[in-house]
């Protein structure tokens, strides 16, 4: 028969408790069972037998509650006895508990306020009613590309669309309030009559838009106010329903207010009917009514049927597309990826770089808990002499690490809280109504999983170490020798790990710093400095022809170049380097086309002649466009950029004179002109065509050059404007330099938190060496004495230790290098002008770290060579 | 069941199983066969109870079970005294010899000086 020796069958038994208390179960009933046979076998009848054996055994259910019962409450009453001492041990080395726990703080502080981040943006359903069946119908260019959507194509969908339970589109729009103290600037949206009920919300006062409210011949001068709006503008009246206000000019009647803080854009002031059926030209499935579709799906349905259905439904209506259009597709995509999905990679990056922080934070703790633990072997082994089990000291050094990370949770968690506010400012997320990022019971959740997984981490290699010496030896040397060599090893190992974390960590910094310092730098194609631009939204009686348009257009320009400072001025239909605002659409060499060919993409914009000298875009061969260009009837010409030049001629073609194939006319190429950034900074140049604002006059920014500080112009600006039509709003008025810059501010947040880490992981990786290498020179001062008393100068002390430590970092740095190269693999589309492999960043991080990590080895190793060989042999 | 009582008699218990167990392994049956047996059926303890105490005894590590084949070919838990176990069976068996000759020596003085 085997014997188990006791924790080993302790543990099976907690393992197989089910099993067990089966096992029990049987054995009480065997023994009833022998019992009664006992009792027949002495005469008794079955019946009585049994009842007897019952009778006499008592209640087994009561005994099996009393095992259930014991069991709980030794298990219960160990762990608060296992409580109690980690708490005293921890009391007693307060410098070490401090420095851990500090440690811990940050590293689970910053994971957790990162994580509520992700948390809230990503992880969250957004605050509407069933929002996870909310999602954005787009036009879709190309397969995964998004082109947001028109009037047209809203009422397209409104009609045809199977899968929905409701639709709702919104058309951005501001007016000019008056009559209210000063004319003010007001922002909207014009929305269709489900717009409210899509997204579950109701009206606090007053009703809700209806059906009836949006159809032709509709009263379209009807509002629904914000609350905040409400109660600055109107002071909270409650009688306010009904009440007039007056929006460029017209007067519009309050027929509600929504609740506070009911949408996701805090600009928001009001809510209007969108008038499609009043206005042809808003039905048009072109640009003059440009809109954003939302439509809940209904139960059941799925996104991709609904794109599939959609796009069946717009090939059938082809023909009622303009051409760039025809081979376009729907997409539908859920909500909240539409609005965050592009902030989820960098978001990414983040969590897992403050990951690596944690867990470089954990190697650290775990190397001090193995220190301590070493200098604590003489106590342990006693423990187990006088009988304590193996599994029980395992348990209370884990419930002492446990304890240690749930203290630096709780203090991490006071970090986090203060830093969530300054990082939600920092990452450009804190103008978001509605949404919560805090301290929410899921992040709190998480904060908790991560302190216990880190205390496990940390704390089960020296739980592990502390239960397995050898007694006797460690009784006797007081617990240094003998174990002493597998404590380094241990201690080594995780040395290198964090160094190569640490490594790993600094190359993917660095080369996204390389490469916003490339992108940063990189020619934009315009000058920067010295502009002020604007934009223009143009509606009302200013824009009901192209002819209109023009005009007020000129007549812009006219009292821009009035301005005393302003030495040009023009206008383009996006500006470059505005994010991600662009028109685009496929183009051929006119001579040389191939019919079913609709791959070859341009942007394309309409400019006013003298843009490109305002922008100080040089102009390579032919002419700028001239005013005679400007004509609706006048022959098709263009600008191409040296980017379609490349792509459709030869080096020794002159483009000038071909022509190319644009919106199915050909254009005469009358000049080429060098690239300029279409998206951000960091972005390839992209082709680019520019015509006449007479055959595109859709949207109109405005840039004007001047010497002055462009801010200073501002007013001037306004007041030019005012001059041609007193109630146009002016948007994004501000200089070339700042919006340059806001295309990059997004990456400088990335770059500086990124950045913030990999120093920190740098500092935690080096006071890890600089700990260990301290702790290991102490364990040797006796050995550092001997070789002192025999001879060896402080110089070879120094080189002794300093090799030793060098070694350790160095096989750090080379697993560090080796995982760096597969972790750029996946940065690869982050990085602008800069190969992964990129030796100078690789090179850099690695003489940085063999720096510091030397100068790290290096105190512990002067502190040995001075030690008194005397004192060092004679003290123990 | 009195509480009292019941503690007093997992003491007992304890000692008696491990008496039970001193000579030879035996499964649950057999171990209540041999008490009543060592008590003459002047004990009279519920033979439920004999469970919870030897689940006791194994956590406290004085006697060991194992699976093995009864004299009925029933399968059937086998427990068996430990080291540990015979050490605490001749401590307590001391202390009673030490705390009966106490009393013994207590109630003859008793009766002595009364007489």
């Amino acid at each position: 028969m085997s014997k188990f020796s006791g924790w080993k069958a302790r543990l099976k038994r907690a393992v197989h408790r089910r099993a067990s208390d089966q096992h029990m179960l049987d054995e009480m009933k065997d023994h009833l069972e022998q019992e009664t046979a006992r009792r027949i076998a002495t005469g008794e009848d079955p019946a009585t037998a049994r009842r007897r054996a019952a009778a006499a055994f008592g209640s087994v259910d009561a005994r099996t509650e009393e095992v259930r019962e014991a069991r709980w409450g030794t298990w219960l009453e160990q762990f608060w006895q296992d409580l109690r001492f980690a708490a005293r041990n921890l009391r007693k080395s307060p410098g070490f508990t401090a420095v851990a726990i500090l440690t811990l703080a940050i590293g689970i502080g910053a994971n957790t306020a990162i994580f509520s981040v992700v948390s809230g943006l990503l992880l969250n359903p957004l605050p509407y009613a069933d929002s996870d069946r909310i999602m954005v119908i787009d036009e879709a260019p190309a397969p995964g590309a998004t082109g947001g959507s028109c009037g047209g194509t809203f009422l397209e969908w409104q009609e045809h669309q199977i899968h929905f339970e409701s639709i709702a589109a919104l058309h951005g729009m501001s007016h000019t309030m008056t009559g209210r103290g000063d004319p003010q600037m007001v922002n909207g949206w014009e929305v269709t009559p489900q717009f409210l009920t899509l997204f579950g919300l109701r009206p606090s006062l007053g009703r809700d838009f209806r059906a009836e409210d949006d159809i032709s011949g509709a009263n379209e001068h009807i509002v629904i106010l914000s609350h905040h709006f409400w109660q600055e503008t109107f002071q909270g009246d409650p009688e306010v329903v009904g009440e007039f206000v007056n929006f460029g000019g017209e007067g519009y009647q309050i027929i509600g207010v929504l609740e506070p803080d009911s949408l996701l854009d805090p600009s928001i002031q009001f809510l209007s009917p969108t008038g499609i059926f009043n206005d042809a030209q808003k039905q048009t499935r072109n640009y003059h009514y440009v809109t954003t579709t939302f439509a809940k799906l209904a139960p059941g349905a799925t996104p991709e049927a609904a794109a599939a259905q959609l796009t069946t439904v717009k090939q059938s209506l082809n023909d009622l597309y303009p051409d760039r259009k025809k081979e376009w597709t729907v997409a539908v995509t859920p909500m909240r990826e539409s609005m965050f999905g592009g902030v989820r990679q960098p978001l990414n990056l983040l969590l897992w770089s403050v990951g690596v922080v944690l867990l470089i934070a954990c190697a650290n703790v775990a190397n001090l808990l193995l220190a301590k633990t070493s200098s604590r072997m003489g106590e342990l082994a006693l423990r187990l002499a006088l009988g304590a089990t193996r599994g029980r000291i395992i348990r209370q050094m884990l419930t002492e690490s446990l304890l240690l990370a749930v203290l630096g949770g709780v203090v991490g968690i006071a970090v986090a809280a203060v830093a969530i506010d300054p990082l939600v400012t920092f990452v450009g997320v804190n103008n978001l109504q509605r949404i919560e990022i805090g301290l929410d019971g899921g992040v709190l959740t998480f904060a908790l999983i991560a302190s216990l997984l880190t205390g496990l981490v940390f704390g089960l290699l020296p739980a592990l170490r502390a239960a397995g010496p050898n007694v006797g030896d460690a009784i006797k040397d007081g617990g240094r020798s003998g174990s002493a060599g597998k404590r380094k090893r241990l201690q080594s190992m995780l040395i290198i790990a964090e160094t190569a974390l640490t490594v790993v960590l600094l190359v993917v910094a660095g080369l996204l710093m390389r490469s916003f310092l490339n992108a940063a730098n990189e020619d934009v194609g315009f000058k920067t400095d010295g502009a002020l631009t604007f934009r223009l939204n143009q509606n009302g009686d200013t824009a009901q022809t192209i002819e209109k348009r023009l005009q007020f257009a000129d007549r812009i320009l006219t009292e821009l170049h009035t301005i005393p400072g302003v030495e040009r001025a023009a206008f383009i239909s996006n500006m470059p380097l505005n994010g991600n605002r662009f028109f685009g659409d496929s183009i051929q060499r006119a001579d040389r086309i191939e019919p079913d060919n609709n791959n070859i993409v341009a942007g394309f914009d309409a400019v006013s002649p003298g843009y490109f000298a305002t922008m100080g875009t040089p102009l390579l061969r032919g002419r700028d466009l001239t005013a005679a260009d400007n004509r609706i009837d006048g022959p098709k010409v263009m600008i191409v950029n040296q980017s379609v030049v490349d792509r459709f001629f030869e080096a020794t073609e002159d483009p000038i004179g071909h022509h190319i194939q644009f919106k199915n006319e050909p254009h005469e190429i009358i000049g080429v002109v060098a690239d300029a950034r279409r998206f951000a900074v960091d972005n390839q140049p992209f082709r680019q065509v520019y015509v006449p604002l007479a055959h595109f006059p859709w949207s109109t920014h405005y840039v004007l050059r001047t010497q002055l500080q462009p801010e200073s112009l501002a007013a001037a600006v306004r007041q030019a404007v005012q001059r041609v039509n007193p109630n146009q709003p002016i948007h994004q008025l501000r200089t070339l330099t700042d919006m340059a810059e806001d295309t990059l501010s997004f990456r400088t947040m990335m770059l500086t938190l990124l950045s913030l880490f990999a120093g920190a992981a740098l500092l935690l990786a080096c006071v890890g060496i600089y700990g260990v290498m301290a702790y290991s020179v102490n364990q040797r001062t006796r050995e550092m004495g001997i070789r002192l008393a025999l001879g060896a100068a402080a110089r070879d002390v120094i080189k002794l230790i300093l090799r030793d430590g060098l070694k350790v970092i160095g096989w750090g740095l080379l697993i560090g290098i080796i995982g760096a190269a597969f972790a750029t693999q996946l940065l690869e589309n982050q990085l602008y002008n800069i190969e992964e492999f990129d030796p100078v960043t690789f090179i850099g991080v690695g003489v940085i770290l063999l720096l510091v990590g030397s100068i790290a080895c290096f105190l512990p190793a002067h502190r040995a060579s001075k030690v008194d060989p005397m004192t060092s042999l004679r003290s123990e | 069941m009195a509480k009292p009582k019941t503690d007093l008699l997992q003491g007992t218990l304890d000692m008696l199983i491990l008496k039970a167990l001193q000579l030879q392994p035996m499964h649950g049956f057999g171990i209540s066969v041999r008490i009543r047996q060592f008590s003459e059926e002047v004990l009279r303890v519920e033979q439920g109870s004999l469970y919870p105490a030897l689940y006791r005894l194994e956590e406290q590590g004085w006697i060991t079970s194992d699976w093995g084949i009864s004299e009925n070919n029933r399968k059937a838990k086998f427990y068996e005294i430990t080291k540990l176990g015979r050490r605490q069976l001749d401590r307590e068996t001391a202390n009673w010899s030490r705390l009966s000759l106490a009393v013994n020596a207590v109630l003859g003085a008793k009766l002595e000086d009364l007489a």
